[in-house]
């Protein structure tokens, strides 16, 4: 339980900086809302689903006049989230869920303030951008095949030796590529752009990636895609995230830009027990806001104050 | 026991599914039913309870199509207003547990329907939110925090080094048919000592709530905290030779006395198969408010007397016995309780009880472990809320935010990212707005309580500075952006 509210702790103070209000729900909800099409059980749900449902529930916020709903809104929360799975894999069904999300904002800003966020909390952690990375893409490109891009290279009038060269090589890892391919007009190829040169104001350029095979699972994203991973490759996404600007009108109301991220609680801890196994960093207020970190090599019971960026 | 008709289907009523880790993770496992959300009513139709005419008011009728934006009967959204005072509250209830030394646990809300299966006709286990789960397996939203509790302490196992003091702030359901409009879930702070069979314990816990009133600002003239023990009850019993088995249930019949008249009680504790004699004997023992009658009607070698009286002797040692008082009639609804049992209420007599507690040494057993003294109590978080705005004492809680980063010019963005993205990793919790009227942004400030204006502007900008704004002050000046703090 104490390494829990810590975790925990840390999710409110990373959203704390970010200036995002904290909000709940019950976590029983009606089944209708997972539900959308006949038949078709969507149990792939962001939990921004919730924050819909309280958008449309808070009596301070009517129904969608938009003159009484002050937007921009930052919320987040802490909730617990469950599944029905068979157990054969010894696979859990519950688990504690950080969720960021921003409503009103239609700029690439959003996003950048979310990885901002996730990248904060990394460093609270004591995590370094050399144990994880965001992959970031564009569900503007479309299901971008590799496929697709063969045909669209092909065009060009290279061959298809060079092409699939091309494609082995950089692997749709390289943006300036992607954009010699699809030109700059392309609204993802620009949204990209705009969040890479983001990253270099707020300084977390060397977490970022852009990799084109990141889709996520989830169906109603519409625009800029991430996933947090570990750079041993070992674990699943650590958390994940994007934009979902037409969400609400499945709802039967009016869209609202949104986009906003998943952040579980049972990942993560795998991670930082696996990096932290010889030492332990432990964060805490104090040391935060002097931009360090306490250090404590566990076999040598040696402890010190290193600054943040520097930890390796 | 819940019948099962009486039980909701679980067809309407959905966990929040989890946001999968991986394309692949989750597959999507057949469903018996089709539910077209854009005409259906929710817990309505289908659902074998009658939630019809309440229902009315829970579905919007504008906007043919639009899902229904309330949450479940019964049920709360927490809107950041709503949030704020609920984080404050919860933080009094985790203060004082920190205070009183106890450390912080946690259970699923969702545990085996056996767990609560006692047949002792408490109204907690007849308005159970049970349901059955796609394996087949009884399960049921918790509607009280004991069991999962001693779950806990019996899993710990021999090796468990009492006495152990534990709190948790979770959330309970009930399913009760909502024609009074009642609530289905509130959160409960509980504090729980296994392992110390005096009175010392209790004493400890009395001492808690009346901390927790005490930083609330209520004082022992809004608030009292009746006591009695179940002992009582069983002395009068043994009088009257009335077997052991039946003591639960006449203690859940007994709790009903503010609910139910006299002869309604009566009648009830008769159809046990109670003597006249012994339910006469029973109401009267009960009437007795003071511990100097209660000992001569029931002697003073009673254990029920002794353990009283060394309750109130702590009580004026922890400097809390105006709080406190002798009441026979309260027994509490668990039937579980096998000592001392106590509950606060208001003093004006509008609320009910705004948390209840007491002794249980032998709860364990019933779940074939061995038995641990214990004790403990649980105090919700509506009855207080609604007390503290009686009292007017509900606290205005607003938000707070240290800066407002806003750039005059869309070209200033990147400028106003690193401003904003330093002061953050410098412990400042920091709004960044764009696209706004500088208009917006002062009423904003003020909104959000924030201390300081940051303006990124072309002119300052181009020198390197930007204007800060202090606006409790009205100050303004100019910063080298690096020197920013």
């Amino acid at each position: 339980m104490r390494h829990r509210t810590w975790l925990f702790d840390q999710f409110r103070e990373v959203s704390r900086l970010m200036a995002f209000e904290e909000v709940d729900f019950p976590v029983l909800e009606s089944e209708a809302l997972f539900i959308r099409k006949a038949g078709e059980e969507i149990t792939q749900q962001v939990s921004s689903i919730f924050f819909l449902y309280l958008l449309f529930s808070s009596p301070s916020l009517l129904l969608f006049s938009r003159k009484s709903v002050s937007l921009p809104l930052k919320w987040f929360t802490i909730g617990q989230c469950w599944r029905y799975e068979r157990m054969t894999r010894g696979r859990r069904r519950e688990h504690y869920q950080w969720n960021m999300d921003i409503f009103g904002v239609p700029k690439v800003r959003a996003e950048a303030e979310l990885l901002q966020a996730i990248v904060l909390l990394f460093q609270r952690l004591g995590i370094t951008s050399s144990d994880v990375g965001i992959r970031v893409s564009s569900r503007k490109l479309g299901k971008l095949t590799r496929e697709e891009i063969e045909k669209e290279l092909m065009s060009t009038g290279l061959s298809s030796e060079a092409v699939r060269g091309i494609i082995e090589v950089l692997s749709l890892k390289s943006l300036s590529k992607l954009e010699e391919v699809l030109g700059s007009g392309v609204e993802a190829v620009a949204d990209l752009k705009k969040l890479f040169s983001f990253a270099e104001q707020y300084d977390y350029a060397d977490w970022i990636c852009f990799d084109a095979s990141v889709v996520r699972g989830l169906a109603y994203y519409t625009g800029i895609v991430f996933e947090a991973f570990d750079r041993e490759g070992n674990l699943r996404a650590i958390c994940g995230g994007g934009r979902y600007d037409r969400l609400l009108s499945t709802f039967g109301s009016e869209d609202i830009p949104a986009c906003g991220f998943g952040f579980g609680d049972a990942v993560i801890v795998e991670h930082a027990e696996r990096i932290n196994a010889s030492r332990l960093i432990l964060v805490g207020n104090s040391e935060w806001e002097r931009g360090m970190v306490r250090v404590k090599i566990l076999s040598t019971r040696e402890e010190f104050e290193v600054k943040a960026g520097e930890l390796e | 026991m819940a019948a099962w008709s009486s039980s909701p289907s679980l067809r309407h009523l959905l966990f929040r599914p989890r946001l999968p880790l991986s394309p692949t993770c989750l597959t999507g496992s057949s469903r018996r039913h089709v539910h077209r959300h854009s005409r259906q009513r929710l817990f309505s139709s289908t659902s074998s309870s009658t939630l019809t005419h309440g229902d009315a008011a829970s579905t919007h009728g504008d906007g043919d199509g639009v899902v229904d934006v309330n949450p479940p009967r019964g049920t709360r959204d927490f809107p950041p207003e709503d949030m704020r005072l609920r984080t404050w509250l919860f933080d009094q209830f985790r203060e004082v547990s920190r205070l009183m030394a106890f450390e912080e646990v946690d259970f699923p809300v969702l545990e085996s329907e056996a767990l609560f299966i006692r047949k002792a006709g408490e109204e907690i286990t007849q308005q159970l939110y049970n349901f059955e789960d796609k394996g087949g397996r009884r399960v049921v939203l918790r509607p009280e925090i004991t069991p999962s509790l001693a779950r806990l302490v019996i899993k710990q196992g021999k090796s468990v080094s009492l006495p152990l003091k534990w709190f948790t702030i979770g959330q309970c359901w009930r399913y009760e048919r909502m024609t009074r409009g009642r609530r289905r879930e509130h959160y409960q702070w509980n504090m729980d000592i296994f392992g110390v069979p005096k009175v010392r314990a209790e004493a400890e816990l009395l001492q808690a709530i009346v901390l927790l009133f005490q930083r609330l600002g209520i004082t022992s003239l809004d608030v009292g905290i009746r006591v009695s023990s179940r002992k009582v009850l069983q002395a009068v019993l043994n009088m009257y030779s009335i077997p052991e088995h039946l003591f639960a249930q006449v203690c859940v019949i007994v709790d009903k006395l503010g609910k139910l008249t006299r002869e309604e009680i009566e009648k009830e504790l008769m159809s046990t198969g109670l003597s006249s004699e012994a339910v006469r004997g029973i109401i009267e023992v009960l009437s007795l408010k003071s511990l100097s009658k209660l000992e001569e009607v029931l002697g003073s070698g009673v254990e029920a007397v002794a353990d009283l009286k060394k309750l109130f002797s702590f009580a004026e040692q922890y400097g809390y016995a105006e709080w406190i008082c002798f009441d026979a009639s309260v027994v509490r609804g668990l039937a579980y309780y096998t000592g001392i049992v106590f509950e606060a209420f208001d003093r004006e007599g509008n609320l009910r009880a705004i948390c209840g507690g007491g002794r249980y040494d032998r709860l364990l057993s019933t779940f074939g472990s061995e038995d641990i003294p214990a004790c403990g109590f649980g105090f919700g978080d509506a009855v207080i809320v609604e007390l503290l705005k009686e009292k007017g004492l509900l606290p205005d809680i607003p938000r707070q935010i240290d800066d407002i980063v806003f750039p005059l010019d869309e070209e200033l963005e990147g400028p106003a990212s690193s401003i904003a993205s330093s002061l953050r990793k410098k412990g400042r919790a920091v709004d960044l707005v764009e696209d706004k009227r500088l208009k917006w942004v002062f009423k904003h400030a003020e909104r959000i309580n924030a201390s300081r204006l940051i303006l990124v502007g072309n002119s300052e900008w181009e020198r390197g500075m930007v204007r800060v704004k202090i606006l409790s002050t009205r100050e303004e000046f100019e910063v080298k952006a690096g020197e920013l703090e």
